[in-house]
């Protein structure tokens, strides 16, 4: 058994959605993590908030988020067990976050020193 | 009190128990979701057309229909009901609603929530709730914005899911997996939770064979019965080889 990384792309929900759409999400995003948890598969998570994004560059230039393309975006990321990264590649085709044109998640194996 | 107000909580009590000897007490949301509707008709075609000269005849004359329209249309019918019902009494689906059979079937409701299975707590809520039809504020309100009812069920199941999403992913355990499965049935419906559940894997628990062949009576009984006999296989004391017997015949 593995551990992957399931990286979300996606714009800021807040500035493309409605409050009730984001509480839509949300909801659908704990039943999704739900059942991978109920497969005792589901090891961490975390939302990362776009407000008051940084990106320090080469030699400490500092630019503000929210950033320009999506692939730039991280939204948050998950880290599941599997089996196999076909497995992780099922896991991540759930994500509520593939309902946005553009979006994607990343699927990366962990490397454990 | 309004007069509709005052039927309901004298009429509301002796619908339920009468669908409930009728369809079996297993069915006590169905028979609270027809009389619930019953009341909600009465609201809507009396408010319009004015009370009826029999108001209570116009209530039982509403219920008896839509008894009828919902044992003919209802997969439960088929498949929970029809096998308790004698033949004649499907040859005759009109409700008994005779001042005796209401008796009767108030009395057995008595007996049926003040069952010892029932945590005391429940008990007096039920009673209250259904025999005494308490919070007539609330259950008036309810019956006239049906919907919100409706509602707020689904979202006390979503309320369960979620303590169950969040709880998973802190600790799991098989229990908590198979409970969070149940709820995510009540919440977005059975056949999503039959995918999911179908992932978990728990094959050496009975239990999970348990929860497939609850989700899978009324939608595939073949594979419901194929669950429940795999259950049954691992099934170690007879109370819960009873339970699982029980579920088998009744498909």
């Amino acid at each position: 058994m593995q551990e992957y990384m399931l990286i979300f792309r996606h714009r800021n929900g807040k500035e493309v959605a409605s409050p009730e759409q984001l509480e839509a999400w949300m909801k659908q995003t704990m039943d999704w993590i739900g059942g991978i948890a109920a497969q005792n598969k589901y090891v961490t998570g975390q939302g990362l908030d776009f407000d008051d994004a940084r990106v320090v560059w080469h030699n400490n230039v500092v630019t503000d988020g929210p950033f320009g393309e999506v692939k730039e975006t991280l939204g948050g990321f998950i880290v599941v067990r599997a089996e196999s990264p076909e497995e992780a590649v099922e896991f991540a085709k759930g994500s509520p976050v593939l309902q946005g044109e553009g979006n994607s998640v990343e699927v990366r194996r962990i490397i454990h020193g | 009190m309004q007069p509709i107000q005052h039927l309901f909580r004298t009429e509301y009590r002796k619908i339920i128990s009468v669908l409930c000897k009728r369809f079996g007490f297993a069915q006590i949301k169905i028979a609270e979701d027809i009389a619930s509707d019953t009341f909600l008709a009465a609201a809507q075609s009396w408010g319009l057309k004015g009370m009826p000269a029999n108001p209570v005849a116009w209530l039982y004359h509403v219920i008896n229909n839509k008894a009828i329209n919902y044992l003919k249309r209802h997969q439960v019918f088929e498949n929970k009901v029809v096998k308790e019902l004698s033949e004649e009494e499907i040859n005759t689906p009109e409700l008994d609603l005779s001042p005796q059979n209401i008796i009767d079937s108030q009395l057995q409701m008595m007996f049926a929530i003040c069952h010892p299975s029932i945590p005391v707590e429940a008990q007096v809520g039920l009673a209250l709730r259904i025999l005494c039809g308490f919070g007539i504020e609330e259950i008036a309100d309810a019956f006239l914005t049906n919907k919100e009812t409706i509602n707020k069920r689904l979202y006390r199941a979503e309320n369960i899911l979620q303590l169950y999403n969040r709880l998973l992913q802190i600790q799991y355990s098989p229990v908590a997996a198979l409970n969070r499965t149940y709820a995510l049935a009540k919440a977005n419906g059975k056949q999503k939770a039959i995918a999911e559940a179908e992932k978990l894997r728990l094959n050496d628990n009975q239990f999970y064979f348990t929860l497939l062949g609850e989700l899978y009576t009324g939608i595939d009984n073949q594979k419901a019965k194929i669950h429940f006999d795999t259950a049954l296989s691992l099934a170690k004391t007879q109370n819960d080889k009873q339970v699982i017997q029980k579920k088998i015949g009744k498909l």
